[in-house]
C-alpha cells in the first residue's frame, strides 16, 4: 500500500499528530539495541487497547506488518522491521492501571518502565521480582515479549513466573484476556506461551503482574579471585550444596576494571574475577548460611571474602552489577552480547572454553553474568565500523552458542531470538521442534503479520 | 560548521553510542513526547547518520536538535559519557551553516546585534529593576573600581518577573558590606544564546567587551546568579578573576561571619538543581549549604537531585523555540516537586523560576517558587 | 478388516505382544465416566509412543494418554475412545542432575517414587510439588492437569518448575522443548502451552524439573478459630508480612472433621500453617504466628513436627482419595478467586451447600486464592440432582463474581451430562481451538474433553 494513504488511514484511528512517517524517523525506528537495522514504513503512538485493535486489524486486512515496541533496549534485533511495517511504539500507554496490595497485584499498561512500578511498589512495602539490568528503561510490554531476567532470578524465576494475565490484541485485531488475577483458570496457559513469544503471537496492551512483600532481610557478599574458573566453579559447588541464594554474578577481570573506571563499586581491580552474591529472606539462620556460603567460596580458592556492611556499601555492590555493561561500553563503541546458557555444573568448563573463541579470533571478551542460573553473557567489544572485525565477532558469537548449545545449554537465556539467531536454533533444535512452534505461530497468526521474521527459521521440509 | 567537520570532530563521540536506551528514562524532552527523535539516542544516530552520509539535513532533523534542553543529564547517566549535546551543538552550527534553522533566532541575534541583550531593548534598561528599590546609594551600586562585579544577565535584567533577584542580590551584597558594582548599561549579553543558536562564532564581540570591562573596573571577582552566565563564563572566557555563582559567594560571606540570619519559620522547602549550576558546573553543596543555615527550614530533595536532578524545561532556548514543550517539561517538574510534600521551591536560577512559576501561574498550581537570594535576604531580616 | 482389528497386530509389532491389554474385563478397569477403551497400550519408549500415535493419526483412531488414572474423571464425558496410551512402562529417571539441581524422569513414573530416590540422593532432595494422590500420580498425569498442592505458595506451580519437556505430538513427531537449564527464552515456551493441556496437545513423555534439597526443619501451625472471618483475616495477616510460610490453608469444620487432625477443638475454621526452611527461621515462625494467633482469639496453638507434620500434608493433599475410600459419593469443586476473597467466597459456599441440605468440606490455599469444594450428596444424588445443579451454578456465580473461573472435577456421569464441567466459556477458547485444530487438526488426543470443547 502507498504510504501516503497508510498514513491517512491510519491517521483516522490514532489521530495526525500519534503518526510519523517521515524519512527521519523511518531512519530512527530502525534499529534497536542490537546490531541490526531496517526500516519501517510508519510508526503509530496508539494510546488505547482499541486503537491497536484497529490498527492491527487494519494491518490484518492489508497484510502489513506490525511490531510492537517499548523502548527499544532489547539485544536480539526484536523490534527491527525486517520485512517493514507499522511500528508501534507505546511510549502512550504507560501507566499503572492499579496497584492491588490485598491481591498482591499489579496491572499495568504495556509502555510503563519496569523501574517505574517498582518506585511506587516501594512505598507499600512491595516488590515485582524480576530485575533486568535496564529495569530503569525497559517496558513491560518488552519483558513479556523477551521474558527477561535479571540477577535475583535465580531464586524468584524470571518474567513468566510473576506475569499472571494479559490483555492482547490478537493478529487479526480479536482483544482477549488471558490468565488474571486469579490463577489457574482453565484451559491452556496461553499467558505463559505469550511470555517470551518476542511480539510474534499477539501485542500485550495490558499486563496483571504478581508482587509480593519485600523481605524482611537481606545479605550481599563478595568473594573475590584470582581465577575466572575458581569463581564459576564457586557457583557450581554453592548449587551442588543445595544452596539457592536469591543471587550470583560473576564479573571478570575486564568488566571489574571498566566497572571501578566508572562507578567505583569496590572491586579490586587486581582480581580475575568477583563473585557477588546475595541471601534474601527471614532474618534468622542467615548468617549461618552465609558463613556456609563463605566456606564453599574459600574452599574453591576465593582470596578473600567479605560482606556489605551497610545499605549504601550493598547499593555500591549493585550499581558495580548494573552498571557492568555500560562500562564496558567505554572500552570500544559496540558489543555483543552472548546470552547462552548452560547446566550450572559446566560453567567452568565452558568459561574457559569462551576464553579460547576470544583468543582464537583476536576479540576482547568481557564476562559479567548470571552464573547462578548457568546463564553467560560473554560481551564481545568492537567497533562496528570496522568491518573485519564485526565480521569476526558475528562468528565468534555463533561460535559461543555452538558451545554452550554442546554443553547441554541454550542459545538464550533471557535475551531472545529476535533476527540474531534465528540460524542457530537449529544448534537445540530439531526440524520438529521447529515446526511444532511453527503450528503455535500458524494458529495465532496464519498470516505472519505480528513481527514476522522472527525466532522461527525455515525449515525444509 | 560544514558536515566535514563535524565527522573529524564528533564521528567518534557519537558512535560511542552503542543504542542501549538507558537514557531513554532520562531525557526530558524523550519523557514528555515519547518519540525517538527526542531521545539522546536518537539524537547521536542522525549525527552519526548525517556524517556517514546516510540520511541528508532533513526538516525533522532541524526539529530534533532544536529540541534538546542542554540539561545533559543524558550524558550523566550514559555509560560511555556520549557527549550528545555537543554533538547536538555542533549539529545546529551545521544547519546554520545551511541557513536551515528556526526563524525566531534570528531576532535574538539581532537584538544582539543591535543592543547586545535578548531583549531588543535599549542597553541601557539594564538597570530598569532598581527602580523599585527604596533607600539606595547615590552611586545606585555602579562604581568605577570594585573588588567585585555582580553579573545581572539578560533574563533578570529584562524580565519583570526575575527582577527580584537583582532586587535581593543587590540588598545582600550592600548590607553584607561588600565592595562591589553592577556594569548597568555596559554589561553585555555573555552569549549563551548564541552558542546554543549554533552560532558561536557570533559571541566573540561580546565575551571580548565583557573581559575588557572586568578588567577596567578591576574586579578580582565576578559573581552571577545566572547559572548559564556563569557556565558561560567558566567555559568561554578568559579572565584573571575569579568566577563565582551567587551561592558559593553567599556561603563564603555566611563562613566570614558577614551574613546571618535571624529569620525564619518552621517549613519544608525543596531545592531544584539548575542544569547549569549543578551538574554542569559541579555546584551541589553551596546552595544546601545556605539553607541548612537558616531557621526552621527543612530541606526535603527531589527525587532527581543534585547531579541527577531533572531540567525544569527552560535550557538550552527551548522556551525560546518551542515553548509547548518547554511548558509540558515544566509540568513534569511541578509534579516532582509537589510529590515532595513541600509547598515551596527554592532555586538558584531565574530561567528555572520563569519556567516553574510561569506553568504554575498559568495553570493556577499553588507552588511557591522563589530564588534562593530572596529566601537569604529574608532570613537576614529584612523586608524586601 | 476394521480399523480397530487392523489396530491391535500393529500395536504388538510397535509394543510387543505382552504391553497390550485387550480383555474386556481388564478394560473396565481402565474405564473413564463408565466408557472403555477398545485397547490398552503400553509403549516402553519415547520411540514406541511416537509409532503408535503416527499410526493412530494416519488412522484417524482417538488416544487417551493415562497414568495411573488418578484424574481421568476431570474433563467431559469422553466420547470416541479408541486407544488408552498408558505412560506406566516409561518410568525411568533419566538425568537425575542433583549437582545442577535439575531432574529429568520420564512421565509414567510416579511422584512418590521419585521423591523417594531423591530423598536418598547425596544430602536429600526433593521435586517441590505436592499435589493430590501422593502415591498413585504419575509426573506426567500431574502435568498434564497441572495439579498442585498447599506448598504452591512458596514453590509455586508446575509452571514454575519444568524446564524442559520431550512430548510426542499428534502427527507422532518428538518433540523437545525447553532443556535442563534453569534460563530459556530460546523459541515459544512450548512447556507452558504442554502443562494443564489434559493430553489434548500430545502426550509427555520426559519431563525436565527444577529441584531443592530437603528443608532443614519442618513444622505446622494448627489453629483453629471459631468464626470464619477471624481465621480469613489471619491467613491474610500472615500472606501480606514478611513470614515465608509454605502454605496457608483455611478449612471449614466439615473437611477438619474428616480430617481428624490433632487438635482438641474440632469442627471449627482451621488455620493450618506449614513451615520449611532454615530452621532457626522455623522456630521463630512457630513461636511468632502462634503468638500473633493467640491474640487474634485462635482457640488453641497447636504445633506439628515430624510424623504428625507430613501425615496432616498427606491427609489435606489426599482430601479426595479419603472420601472416596469412605465410599463417599461426592462432588469437587475447584474455585481460583482472588487471594483476598478467600473467606467470604467459603462463607458463601456453606450457605449455598446448607440451603441445599448437603454438607461440604472446604479447603483453600488461601494464598493462592484456589478453593476445593468436596459437596456431598449423601445416598439420594439422583434425588437431589436438581438441587445439586442449582448449587453448582451458584457456586460458579460466586467465583466469577470473585474474578475466578471455577471447574467441576469430579461428579457422578448423570450430573456431568447436565453441565459443562469447565464452566462458562471465557474469550481465550477461540484461539485455544485454534491451536488445537493446529497442532491436532484429525482430534485424535483426548478429544471432546478439555475446556472449549477441545
Ligand atoms: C545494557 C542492557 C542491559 C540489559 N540487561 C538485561 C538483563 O539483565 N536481563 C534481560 O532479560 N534483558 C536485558 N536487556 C535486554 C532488554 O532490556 C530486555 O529485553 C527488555 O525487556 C526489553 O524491553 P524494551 O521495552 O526495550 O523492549 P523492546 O526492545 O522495545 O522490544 C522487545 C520485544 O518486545 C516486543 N514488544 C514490545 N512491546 C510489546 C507489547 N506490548 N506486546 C508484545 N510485544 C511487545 C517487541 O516487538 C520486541 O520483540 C538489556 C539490554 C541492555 C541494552
Ligand atoms: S546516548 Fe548513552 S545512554 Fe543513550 S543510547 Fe547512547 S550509549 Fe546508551
Ligand atoms: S541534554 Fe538533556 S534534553 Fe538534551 S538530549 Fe540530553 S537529556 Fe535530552
Amino acid at each position: 500500500m502507498e504510504r501516503e494513504r497508510m498514513v491517512e488511514e491510519l491517521s483516522k484511528i490514532v489521530g495526525k499528530e500519534n503518526v510519523l512517517s517521515s524519512e527521519t524517523d523511518l531512519f530512527l525506528y530502525g534499529y534497536d539495541a542490537s546490531l541490526f537495522k531496517a526500516k519501517p514504513d510508519c510508526i503509530l503512538f496508539p494510546g488505547s487497547t482499541e486503537e491497536v485493535s484497529q490498527i492491527v486489524k487494519f494491518c490484518h486486512r492489508e497484510h502489513i506488518p506490525v511490531i510492537a515496541r517499548g523502548s527499544g533496549t532489547n539485544l536480539s534485533g526484536g523490534t527491527i522491521p525486517t520485512r517493514g511495517g507499522i511500528i508501534l511504539h507505546f511510549s502512550r500507554m504507560n501507566k499503572i492501571l492499579e496497584i492491588d496490595i490485598e491481591n498482591q497485584r499489579a496491572v499495568v499498561e504495556p509502555g510503563l518502565f519496569t523501574l517505574a512500578l517498582k518506585n511506587q511498589l516501594a512505598r507499600y512495602g512491595f516488590v515485582y521480582q524480576p530485575d533486568p539490568a535496564s529495569e530503569k528503561v525497559s517496558t513491560f510490554g518488552g519483558n513479556f515479549a523477551e521474558n527477561s531476567g535479571g540477577p535475583h532470578c535465580l531464586k524468584y524465576g524470571v518474567t513468566t513466573n510473576h506475569i499472571l494475565g494479559a490483555e492482547v490484541v490478537l493478529p487479526d485485531g480479536e482483544v482477549i484476556q488471558v490468565g488474571g488475577k486469579a490463577l489457574d483458570n482453565p484451559g491452556y496457559d496461553l499467558t505463559g506461551l505469550l511470555v517470551g513469544s518476542e511480539g510474534t503471537l499477539g501485542i500485550a496492551t495490558q499486563l496483571t503482574l504478581r508482587i509480593m512483600p519485600k523481605s524482611e532481610a537481606v545479605k550481599t557478599m563478595l568473594a573475590i579471585y584470582n581465577s575466572l574458573e575458581d569463581a564459576g566453579r564457586t557457583v557450581s559447588a554453592i548449587i551442588a550444596d543445595g544452596i539457592v541464594p536469591a543471587t550470583l554474578e560473576i564479573l571478570d577481570k575486564l568488566t571489574i576494571k571498566a566497572v571501578e573506571e566508572s562507578v567505583h563499586a569496590g572491586f579490586p581491580l587486581d582480581a580475575e574475577a568477583v563473585l557477588l552474591i546475595e541471601i534474601d529472606g527471614l532474618k534468622d539462620g542467615m548468617e549461618r548460611l552465609a558463613e556456609r556460603i563463605m566456606e564453599i567460596c574459600r574452599k574453591n580458592n576465593a582470596r578473600e571474602v567479605k560482606s556489605a556492611k551497610t545499605e549504601a556499601e550493598r547499593t555500591q555492590l549493585w550499581a558495580g552489577r548494573k552498571g557492568a555493561f555500560g562500562a564496558l561500553s567505554r572500552l570500544r563503541p559496540n558489543y555483543l552480547v552472548c546470552d547462552g546458557t548452560v547446566p550450572r555444573t559446566k560453567l567452568p568448563e565452558v568459561l574457559v572454553q569462551v576464553m579460547e573463541v576470544s583468543k582464537k579470533y583476536g576479540l576482547t571478551i568481557a564476562n559479567v553474568f548470571h552464573a547462578g542460573d548457568g546463564n553467560l553473557h560473554p560481551l564481545i567489544l568492537f567497533d562496528e565500523r570496522d568491518e573485519e572485525e564485526l565480521r569476526k565477532v558475528h562468528l565468534a558469537g555463533s561460535e559461543i552458542m555452538k558451545l554452550c548449545a554442546d554443553a547441554g545449554g541454550t542459545i538464550s537465556g533471557e535475551h531472545g531470538i529476535g533476527t540474531e539467531k534465528m540460524k542457530e536454533m537449529f544448534f537445540i533444535f530439531s526440524p520438529q521442534d521447529i515446526a511444532a512452534m511453527r503450528k503455535v505461530k500458524k494458529a495465532f497468526d496464519p498470516e505472519d503479520i505480528c513481527n514476522p521474521g522472527k525466532i522461527l527459521p525455515e525449515v525444509q521440509a | 560548521m560544514k558536515t566535514e567537520q563535524l565527522k573529524t570532530l564528533f564521528y567518534d563521540e557519537v558512535a560511542k553510542c552503542n543504542h542501549c536506551g538507558f537514557c531513554l528514562a532520562h531525557c526530558p524532552v524523550y519523557t514528555v513526547t515519547g518519540r525517538e527523535w527526542a531521545t539522546p539516542r536518537g539524537k547521536n544516530v542522525l549525527v552519526k547518520a548525517i556524517i556517514e552520509g546516510k540520511i541528508d539535513w532533513t526538516p525533522e532533523i532541524e526539529e530534533t536538535l532544536f529540541r534538546c534542553t542542554g540539561c545533559k543529564l543524558c550524558t550523566q547517566t550514559c555509560f560511555p559519557a556520549v557527549e550528545t549535546n555537543q554533538a547536538v551543538l555542533a549539529g545546529r552550527e551545521c544547519l546554520v551553516d545551511r541557513k536551515q534553522y528556526p526563524k525566531v533566532v534570528d531576532r535574538v541575534v539581532e537584538a544582539l546585534e543591535t543592543h547586545f541583550n535578548i531583549s531588543n531593548e535599549p542597553n541601557a534598561n539594564r538597570t530598569l529593576w532598581m527602580e523599585k528599590l527604596e533607600d539606595i546609594p547615590d552611586h545606585r551600586f555602579q562604581k568605577e573600581k570594585a573588588r567585585v562585579i555582580y553579573f545581572v544577565g539578560c533574563v533578570a535584567a529584562f524580565y519583570p518577573m526575575a527582577h527580584k533577584i537583582p532586587q535581593t542580590f543587590v540588598q545582600i551584597l550592600h548590607k553584607a558590606d561588600v565592595d562591589f558594582t553592577i556594569l548597568g548599561g555596559e554589561e553585555w549579553c555573555c552569549g549563551f544564546p548564541l552558542i546554543q543558536a549554533g552560532m558561536k562564532e557570533k559571541m566573540q564581540k561580546l565575551v571580548e567587551h565583557n573581559q575588557e570591562k572586568v578588567k577596567e573596573i578591576g574586579a578580582e571577582t565576578v559573581v552571577f546568579a545566572c547559572p548559564s552566565c556563569f557556565h558561560t563564563w567558566k567555559e568561554k572566557y578568559q579572565t584573571n578573576a575569579e568566577l563565582l555563582h551567587s551561592t558559593q559567594f553567599i556561603e563564603r560571606l555566611i563562613g566570614e561571619g558577614k551574613i546571618t540570619f535571624q529569620n525564619g519559620a518552621d517549613r519544608a522547602v525543596t531545592y531544584h538543581d539548575p542544569c547549569d549550576l549543578g551538574r554542569n558546573s559541579k555546584v551541589f553543596d553551596a546552595p544546601r549549604n545556605i539553607l541548612k543555615r537558616i531557621p526552621g527550614l527543612n530541606l526535603v530533595e527531589l527525587e532527581g537531585n543534585r547531579q541527577l536532578s531533572v531540567c525544569c524545561g527552560g535550557g538550552g532556548d527551548l522556551e525560546m523555540i518551542d515553548p509547548a514543550l518547554s511548558a509540558a517539561i515544566a509540568q513534569r517538574k511541578i509534579e516532582e516537586i509537589q510529590r515532595t510534600g513541600a509547598g515551596e521551591v527554592v532555586t538558584s536560577c531565574q530561567q528555572c523560576i520563569r519556567t516553574i512559576s510561569g506553568y504554575a501561574r498559568k495553570h493556577k498550581i499553588k507552588l511557591k517558587v522563589r530564588d534562593i537570594t530572596e529566601v537569604v535576604l529574608e532570613a537576614m531580616g529584612s523586608p524586601l | 478388516m476394521s480399523r480397530i482389528e487392523k489396530l491391535i497386530p500393529k500395536l504388538k509389532e510397535i509394543v510387543g505382544e505382552t504391553n497390550l491389554i485387550q480383555d474386556p474385563e481388564k478394560l473396565k478397569a481402565c474405564s473413564v465416566d463408565g466408557k472403555r477403551p477398545k485397547v490398552v497400550v503400553f509403549p516402553g519408549t519415547i520411540a514406541e509412543v511416537s509409532k503408535v500415535v503416527a499410526y493412530a493419526n494416519e488412522q484417524s483412531l482417538t488416544i487417551l494418554p493415562m497414568g495411573n488414572g488418578t484424574k481421568m474423571g476431570i474433563g467431559t464425558i469422553p466420547g470416541k475412545m479408541d486407544v488408552v496410551l498408558s505412560t506406566l512402562r516409561l518410568n525411568r529417571m533419566t538425568d537425575c542432575d542433583c549437582d545442577n539441581l535439575t531432574l529429568s524422569a520420564e512421565s509414567g513414573i510416579t511422584l512418590g517414587e521419585v521423591q523417594k530416590k531423591l530423598g536418598q540422593e547425596g544430602k536429600g532432595y526433593f521435586l517441590p510439588l505436592d499435589p493430590p494422590h501422593t502415591l498413585k500420580a504419575t509426573l506426567g498425569g500431574i502435568v498434564a492437569t497441572n495439579s498442585s498442592g498447599p506448598g504452591r505458595l512458596i514453590y509455586g506451580t508446575a509452571r514454575d518448575l519444568i524446564i524442559g519437556i520431550k512430548a510426542v505430538f499428534p502427527n507422532g513427531d518428538i518433540v523437545a522443548s525447553g532443556g535442563k537449564t534453569v534460563k530459556n527464552v530460546s523459541g515459544y515456551d512450548m512447556c507452558k502451552l504442554l502443562i494443564g493441556s489434559y493430553g489434548t496437545l500430545g502426550i509427555l513423555c520426559e519431563i525436565t524439573f527444577k529441584l531443592l534439597p530437603l528443608p532443614e526443619r519442618e513444622a505446622t501451625l494448627l489453629l483453629p478459630f471459631v468464626r470464619l472471618e477471624e481465621a480469613a483475616q489471619f491467613g491474610r495477616e500472615i500472606l501480606q508480612s514478611q513470614y515465608l510460610p509454605s502454605s496457608i490453608e483455611i478449612l471449614n469444620g466439615m473437611a477438619v472433621k474428616k480430617i481428624n487432625p490433632p487438635i482438641a477443638q474440632q469442627g471449627n475454621y482451621l488455620v493450618a500453617i506449614g513451615l520449611e526452611g532454615v530452621a532457626e527461621s522455623i522456630e521463630r515462625q512457630v513461636s511468632e504466628i502462634g503468638e500473633r494467633a493467640k491474640k487474634k482469639s485462635a482457640l488453641e496453638i497447636a504445633v506439628l513436627r515430624s510424623e504428625s507434620h507430613s501425615s496432616f500434608w498427606k491427609a489435606i493433599r489426599d482430601f479426595s482419595e479419603g472420601l472416596a475410600e469412605e465410599g463417599l459419593n461426592f462432588i469437587s469443586f475447584k474455585s481460583n478467586i482472588l487471594i483476598s476473597r478467600c473467606g467470604e467466597v467459603m462463607g458463601s459456599y456453606e450457605k449455598i451447600a446448607k440451603e441445599s441440605g448437603v454438607d461440604c468440606g472446604l479447603i483453600c490455599h488461601s494464598g493462592n486464592g484456589i478453593l476445593y469444594s468436596y459437596v456431598f450428596g449423601g445416598k439420594g444424588v439422583r434425588s437431589k440432582k436438581e438441587s445439586l445443579l442449582n448449587l453448582i451454578r451458584e457456586f460458579s456465580l460466586v467465583a466469577v463474581k470473585n474474578e475466578g473461573h471455577p471447574v467441576v472435577e469430579s461428579a457422578p456421569p448423570d450430573i456431568k451430562k447436565r453441565i459443562d464441567v469447565w464452566g462458562e466459556p471465557r474469550g481465550d477458547y477461540e484461539i485455544m481451538r485454534r491451536l488445537k485444530k493446529e497442532i491436532d487438526p484429525k482430534g485424535i488426543l483426548n478429544p471432546g474433553r478439555f475446556a472449549g470443547g477441545i
